[in-house]
């Protein structure tokens, strides 16, 4: 819908992209206190990750400022694990982060602990960050069991063109929430598809993701899907409607739902089911 | 709640003993030429200091005390040739009066022009004469009578281009839109950028923004009341014409002369056709992507029957349709969307000082959009389907009162948000949605009573309610109005008025959109609620000149709005994403307006505050942490705009030529942007999948930002051509002259540097449209 009017605007000011009708504007915004923005995802089988960075004024400096003065520490079943600063350098091999590399700098840095986060679902996790500053964060979340792709399969029309549908259940005793990404050729690629929806109006049904005729003999498609908390499904919903905001007239700006208080961000448990197909 | 009704009319019983030793003059006042009905036309007896005005059907009923003498009874309308008729006061008598259009030539000075604005108790209204509307600059040339109210103090749209309607720092669902006695619950085509309302087919347009008379209700801040033309009873006419984006064709004639007439007006755009031509001209370019096809029509149609010259029928229609339509061949994407009104009318007179005006009415808009691709199938539809019975009676017991009673009944059905999902294979089906049922019913009485020469005063009480599911909700409504003459060129007035409103319109975008949802009040989304009080000064200066002065405050209850990223689709529990606050506005409205002479129009400057506030604090005195936006504290709506200024000038120079302009200046939109943000990757990335990260913005206070002032001037030029078959022009309009770039929105861009990567972020302003030079050409006969 919201591409359908963009469009419409597009054709109506026609005219008005070759009179030039952008431009650029220096705005006064109030002044902007920055804050923690934390995002980890915990996944079973994994060790633990967490990105630690500032929030900045909207049009400073592109670079990512990390926050490098920190104790984070995570909790779980009465054992408290300790995040160090852990900075991995970014080989010049790596060409596909050209476009990254002026945000992120030469250095990744995150907060990682190498043991591995376990597989115990429904039970809590408990974050806490302190900064020198005394600043503190603190959040609390649940790691849900991966719910499993019944199919993956894919058929072609008459031009040689195939759509790919994926079926999974719901369960009909909760209340669930998905991210549901489907991605070309390898992980690295941003997605076709990436979806986040709840079972509300679909309680104990099967879904069914389909995609348009678009796919060709040799094409790999990667499809995943994320069984999330509702706590990170808040997040993406409200993280999509003010994105979207910032580039559209008729967007509502929202303010981003994070379970995470002291500051920005997620902090959530993950899993997921991943299939590859190659349409052949 | 029992003795109030017997209360009321125990308070009107003493108008009765006046009865007794007047005569009453009764009749309507039309075009000589064609029979139309003049609606505001002012009959008075200037010898006795007694003056009244033309209903909405062109009725008039003048109550006189006896005499032998022989009296004058003036009509009077703008833009006609004024009558005199002498008669003699000894009984009741009906009189017909056809009023001639004024030659160019005639500049007479009607000073009776300003009587209804000085003497009426109605005050917070907006009136647009159709000549006005016709020679005024328009957008591509399409004449849009939205658009000229929104040129009127306290009117203005949501965004640029725009044929939404803000009123007195209401929202754009608090506004009844009334086309021939039915509600058009989408006034625009085009996604907002043009109203449904083909100026051919009207005849009138009145919006009150306050003081609201007590036979309306159902909305909380502004009535737009439409009256659509009867039909020439006397010759077989046309008009219509041709320009840049549409045409259109309106008929008109007598099917029995002088009793029976019929009108027919169509419209619709062509740009579809152009575009078409260009798909089929690159069928062969697999670089290309086919053009959408867009389009719209409407069609208005009446017939009028007079069937003795005390009862007429009226059977009015409207249906209107945008198509937008993708057909790539793989994927077919149609969305429909449309208004559909009927209305059937009995006018009664019962005895010249008793009117009735009785309506069946049926009144429906939907949206489809529909997909297809292969053997799968999508639906998302919306409805809501109203059938309604109203009567109104005007009564005149005595010269010194004018009665209005009546009662209204509405059934309402919703279709909300109705999804059918599937394979025609069967290999899935989906299907969401729900249907409402409501109904919505009000009676009203009100007195207009002249106390004195000076005084008048205007007591009106309205009962609403709103029965749905297992809820039932009323309102007491009243209405209060007084007008003071300090002299016969100076009058005050003050108003009182609470609405109710019972429909709440789904909408989170701001703007005018085809998919936004009629929804229901219910056991969780109460009725809307407003308070309005109104005071002001009206000054007739010189001969052509009437300046008024309001000033208004307006508390808004039970306001709704929407929670972040709230889901507005397919959501069967669509209730759950409202929340509920209140609102409040205050301002001034200043309105100088030049009438009569070669140089007419108006200037209007509005001073104004609209604010909204949504607490999370329900009636319990709980705080609701879901409903709290912007932390609680108030905040201006998007259309709040602290200055408004207009300057609105036509110049007849001659029988051929005429100029006009239109220059207005507003305070920029209040708008809400990022002030902080931070980059989200996102869990693959922790895992070595560097896909790129999203920029979260980060909004701090709701609409805290000014956009920057907004104005421009739009001019135009008629000439006009006299051939012998009747009458035609050229219409000349610049809109956006002086090529202002008014900002649309404001976004954040990349900046880049010469290897094209990203180094950072740079505000950018969008502005809609430029200067636009438009013709059309339009013909009448």
């Amino acid at each position: 819908m919201r591409k359908l009017i963009i469009y419409t605007l597009i054709i109506l000011s026609a005219a008005a992209v070759s009179c030039d009708m952008q431009k650029e504007v220096d705005l006064k915004l109030p002044e902007y206190e920055s804050q923690m923005a934390v995002e980890c995802y915990l996944q079973p089988g994994q060790p633990y990750i967490l990105s630690l960075i500032e929030s900045v004024p909207y049009y400073d400096n592109i670079r990512i400022k990390y926050v490098t003065d920190a104790t984070v520490t995570i909790t779980h079943n009465g054992k408290t694990i300790t995040l160090i600063r852990f900075g991995v350098p970014i080989p010049d091999s790596l060409n596909e982060l050209g476009v990254l590399r002026p945000i992120i700098g030469d250095t990744i840095y995150t907060y990682v602990a190498f043991d591995v986060v376990p597989e115990d679902y429904f039970q809590d996790f408990d974050l806490e960050i302190t900064r020198a500053n005394g600043d503190k964060l603190y959040a609390t979340t649940q790691i849900l069991p991966a719910v499993k792709i019944d199919t993956m399969e894919y058929k072609f029309n008459d031009d040689n063109k195939a759509f790919v549908l994926t079926k999974f259940q719901d369960d009909p005793d909760r209340a669930n929430f998905y991210r549901v990404v489907l991605q070309k050729q390898n992980l690295n690629d941003n997605p076709d598809q990436d979806f986040f929806v709840d079972d509300d109006i679909t309680n104990g049904e099967e879904f069914n993701f389909g995609t348009a005729f678009e796919y060709a003999k040799g094409d790999t498609l990667i499809r995943t899907v994320y069984h999330i908390t509702e706590d990170y499904y808040r997040y993406l919903e409200t993280t999509s409607a003010a994105t979207d905001a910032n580039y559209n007239p008729f967007g509502q700006p929202a303010t981003v739902k994070s379970n995470v208080s002291g500051g920005l961000g997620i902090f959530t448990g993950i899993t997921f089911d991943r299939r590859w197909l190659i349409i052949e | 709640m029992k003795y109030i009704f017997p209360g009321i009319f125990l308070f009107f019983l003493p108008i009765t003993l006046f009865a007794q030793t007047s005569f009453t003059i009764s009749g309507y006042v039309k075009i000589a030429e064609s029979g139309e009905t003049l609606i505001g036309a002012t009959v008075a007896a200037p010898e006795l200091q007694k003056g009244t005005y033309t209903n909405e059907y062109g009725f008039y009923s003048l109550t006189l005390p006896a005499s032998n003498d022989s009296v004058s009874i003036r009509y009077v309308f703008a833009g006609y040739a004024s009558q005199n008729r002498r008669i003699l006061l000894n009984a009741d008598q009906r009189i017909d009066i056809g009023l001639e259009v004024k030659s160019l030539d005639e500049v007479l000075i009607e000073a009776e022009s300003f009587q209804e604005q000085l003497n009426s108790t109605e005050m917070s209204i907006s009136r647009i004469s159709m000549a006005e509307a016709k020679v005024l600059p328009a957008l591509f040339g399409e004449v849009d009578i939205i658009k000229t109210l929104q040129l009127k103090p306290g009117v203005s749209s949501g965004s640029e281009g725009s044929s939404g309607i803000y009123v007195r720092g209401g929202g754009p669902d608090q506004n009844l839109i009334l086309l021939d006695n039915t509600v058009l619950y989408n006034p625009s085509h085009l996604f907002g950028f043009f109203s449904t309302f083909n100026s051919d087919a009207v005849k009138d347009v009145k919006l009150y923004k306050g003081g609201f008379p007590a036979q309306y209700g159902g909305r909380l801040s502004s009535v737009i009341d439409v009256k659509m033309n009867d039909g020439n009873k006397k010759e077989f006419s046309g008009a219509g014409g041709l320009g840049l984006i549409a045409s259109r064709l309106t008929l008109e004639g007598p099917i029995v002369k002088d009793k029976a007439s019929f009108m027919i007006s169509g419209r619709r755009t062509y740009v579809d056709v152009f575009t078409r031509l260009i798909n089929e001209s690159q069928q062969d370019n697999p670089e290309f992507n086919n053009i959408p096809d867009y389009f719209f029509y409407d069609f208005n149609a009446k017939l009028n029957y007079e069937i003795s010259d005390k009862d007429q029928l009226f059977l009015s229609g409207y249906f209107g349709r945008d198509r937008f339509k993708f057909d790539d061949g793989d994927f077919d994407f149609n969305f429909d969307w449309g208004n559909s009104n009927t209305t059937l009318r009995w006018n009664h007179i019962f005895t010249p000082r008793l009117f009735l005006n009785t309506s069946a009415s049926y009144s429906d808009y939907e949206y489809m959009i529909s997909n297809e691709f292969d053997i799968f199938s999508f639906e998302l539809s919306s409805r809501i389907t109203d059938g309604s019975l109203s009567t109104d009676f005007t009564w005149l017991p005595s010269d010194k009162h004018a009665v209005k009673f009546g009662a209204k009944g509405i059934y309402h059905r919703f279709i909300v948000g109705r999804l059918d999902a599937g394979a025609a294979d069967s290999s899935f089906q989906f299907n969401a949605g729900n249907n409402y049922y409501g109904t919505e019913m009000a009676a009203y009485i009100s007195d207009d009573f002249e106390v004195n020469k000076k005084l008048t005063i205007n007591t009106g009480f309205r009962i609403s309610g709103f029965a749905s599911d297992s809820s039932f909700y009323y309102g007491l409504e009243p209405r209060a109005a007084i007008k003071y003459s300090l002299s016969d060129k100076v009058s005050l007035k003050a108003s009182y008025a609470r609405m109710m409103q019972y429909l709440h319109l789904v909408s989170s975008s701001g703007a005018s959109l085809p998919t936004d949802i009629w929804y229901p009040s219910n056991s969780r989304v109460k009725p809307q609620s407003s308070d309005q009080i109104a005071a002001g000064i009206t000054i007739q200066l010189g001969e052509q000149w009437l300046l008024s002065n309001e000033v208004y405050y307006k508390w808004l209850h039970n306001q709704i709005d929407f929670r972040d990223a709230a889901n507005l689709f397919v959501n069967d529990n669509l209730d759950r994403e409202f929340v509920f606050g209140k609102g409040w506005g205050y301002g001034n409205e200043f309105y100088l307006e030049k009438k009569s002479g070669k140089l007419t129009g108006w200037i209007g400057y509005t001073l104004s505050w609209a604010w909204r506030q949504f607490d999370g604090v329900d009636e319990s005195g709980e705080v609701i942490a879901e409903d709290i936006i912007n932390k609680g504290q108030p905040f201006h709506p998007r259309n709040d705009k602290r200055h408004d200024v207009v300057v609105v000038a036509i110049y007849q120079l001659n029988k051929r030529w005429s100029f006009s302009s239109a220059w207005e200046f507003r305070t920029g939109n209040a708008t809400t942007l990022a002030v902080g943000r931070y980059f989200s990757f996102g869990p693959d990335f922790f895992n070595g999948n560097f896909n790129d990260p999203n920029i979260v913005p980060v909004y701090v206070d709701r609409n805290s930002f000014r956009m920057p002032a907004y104005h421009k001037l739009d001019v135009g030029v008629v000439l006009k051509f006299f051939p012998k078959w009747g009458e035609s022009d050229l219409t000349f309009s610049v809109y956006n002259a002086y090529n202002r770039r008014n900002p649309y929105f404001i976004y954040p861009d990349n900046v880049r540097d010469d290897n094209g990567t990203i180094i950072g972020q740079q505000a950018k302003q969008v502005a809609l449209f430029p200067a636009i030079p438009s013709i059309t050409y339009n013909f009448k006969f």
